[in-house]
């Protein structure tokens, strides 16, 4: 049986759908059957992301209402054997994903693969409690800043009443801290929180900090998650993310400022 | 307006059921003879209720003569439960009120050679109900303690919400709104490890955290009122 993760955040904007990308990809890349779901119905971004927009024909809604079976909305990554997409659908609203189809779907791929891994929305109404709804863990992605830190305390509340996990007693939901578009040099003059702030103040484990970097934008234009840039700070911390999420013990990187070079000062940089 | 002369208030009271198995009046009398004289102090002007439950065939001559009986052995019969609509008319001629069904199910046998039995109803007891929560509560949850303490074993994050009629207790850092003594308890305080709250209140008094003084910020505290004064105190300064 395979195991359902809800990668959520409740503000917008933060990275949820990077992190989605990058992290089942790494997951697959490590031998893991991985499938990754868009829950965003209505704003679908996560095939963008994984540069699968071209491919899709049947979508997540379309399973929902029967119209097709999973088999053909399933889109495999051509990259990374081990990882499959079903995207959301960009024409309809978050109504269309009602609770018996979205448990038929996810207990369904559950069957067939190791990592579940669904793309939840912003926000805390139908699509968010529906991608979390089913969830076995979690992972709760947060900017170093006052809001995105509330917004990810309202959503571990709802992960600790709103999922099924939590209605039937069963063991409470696995929970991770993924901090992304981290900046040392702004953290250390107090523009944004700290690591030890953010860890303080949520009080789960830390899975992993992303710094910010130019590569995960330019990654999401190309269409190739980050963690498949290997060059890139982003995508060594997401490399190291999904190792540590897979029993590694590593420690964090990209916490301080890069020590400049001798070359650098004396080209000014 | 306002009333001065009266307050009208809910109470509970704990009061002697009789539950009456048997319409043989010679025996109920003998029987309850025997019991009085047992704990005479106990029946005398004892309030009691009556309890048609479990009762097969009854008539408005028997109601009438087990409130003539009771009554005349200096009991107070207040009311009735259980009783059939046939008594109704009569229930009210002799002043009872009719009382509600037993909440629980129990269990219909009773012993054969007990025409009567009396027992107090736990149910009707004010209990004392704390609550206790190990884990951290989150923005926008809310915790509440409608019947005694909250203890949270955790730290509560900003825009959490505690509510309890008696003490709250944090082990952890208290960052939302914490608010004791909702009954109007004054006596009610606050504990925490780390004091950071949006807003704490005890029996309606309350200080936002603009108004609470910068020494005590994360720091452990106790909140109480003195007079009609929320105090903060750092729980290393108490006597």
């Amino acid at each position: 049986m395979g195991k359902v993760i809800v990668v959520t955040s409740g503000k917008g904007g933060v990275g949820k759908t990077t992190t989605s990308a990058s992290f089942a990809t790494g997951l697959a890349a490590q031998g893991h059957e991985t499938v990754v779901i868009d829950f965003d119905v209505g704003l679908r971004n996560l095939d963008l992301i994984m540069g699968c927009e071209r491919r899709v024909v049947y979508d997540f809604v379309n399973v929902i209402n029967k119209e097709a079976n999973l088999n053909q909305a399933l889109i495999r990554d051509k990259r990374v054997e081990k990882l499959s997409i079903l995207p959301a659908s960009q024409t309809r609203d978050k109504e269309a994903l009602t609770e018996e189809g979205v448990s038929g779907i996810i207990n369904e791929l559950k069957e067939k693969f190791d990592y579940v891994i669904c793309d939840s929305p912003a926000g805390i109404e139908q699509g968010a409690v529906m991608a979390m709804r089913f969830a076995d863990e979690a992972i709760i992605v947060t900017n170093p800043e006052v809001s995105s830190v509330r917004d990810s305390d309202r959503i571990l509340g709802m992960l600790s009443s709103k999922t099924v996990r939590a209605e039937t007693g069963g063991e409470p939901i696995k929970e991770y801290l993924v901090i992304t578009r981290f900046n040392p040099s702004r953290a250390d003059s107090g523009e944004m929180l700290s690591i030890e702030d953010i860890t303080d103040l949520l009080a789960i484990r830390l899975l992993a900090v992303i710094p910010e970097s130019e590569s995960v934008l330019s990654a999401s234009n190309i269409g190739a998650p980050v963690i498949m840039d290997k060059d890139s700070r982003a995508g060594q911390a997401y490399e190291d993310c999904v190792k540590r999420y897979l029993g590694e013990d590593l420690p964090h990187r990209f916490l301080a400022l890069p020590k400049k070079g001798l070359i650098d000062r004396l080209l000014g940089r | 307006m306002e009333y001065k002369t009266t307050n009208i208030k809910a109470d509970k009271f704990t009061f002697p059921v009789v539950e009456l198995l048997t319409t043989e009046l010679e025996s109920f009398f003998n029987e309850m003879d025997i019991r009085t004289s047992q704990a005479p102090a106990f029946f005398l002007n004892a309030p009691l209720v009556l309890d048609f439950t479990k009762l097969e065939g009854n008539s408005v001559t028997f109601l009438e003569l087990v409130v003539d009986y009771l009554r005349t052995r200096g009991m107070n019969p207040l009311g009735v439960r259980g009783c059939p609509l046939t008594l109704a008319e009569k229930v009210d001629e002799l002043k009872l009120a009719v009382l509600p069904e037993e909440r629980k199910p129990r269990k219909p046998v009773a012993r054969k050679d007990d025409s009567i039995s009396i027992k107090t109803i736990p149910s009707e007891v004010p209990a004392v109900h704390n609550v206790f929560h190990t884990r951290t509560v989150r923005s926008g949850q809310k915790l509440t303690a409608m019947d005694g303490d909250l203890t949270v074993v955790a730290s509560a994050g900003a825009g959490s919400e505690l509510i309890a009629a008696g003490n709250i207790h944090v082990y952890g850092a208290l960052r939302g709104r914490a608010i004791a003594g909702v009954g109007g308890d004054k006596s009610c305080r606050i504990f925490c490890q780390k004091l950071d709250a949006e807003l704490v209140s005890i029996a309606g008094t309350y200080r936002l955290s603009d108004d609470i003084d910068d020494r005590f910020r994360r720091q452990p505290v106790q909140i109480f009122l003195e007079g009609e004064q929320l105090q903060v105190q750092l729980l290393s300064e108490t006597p």
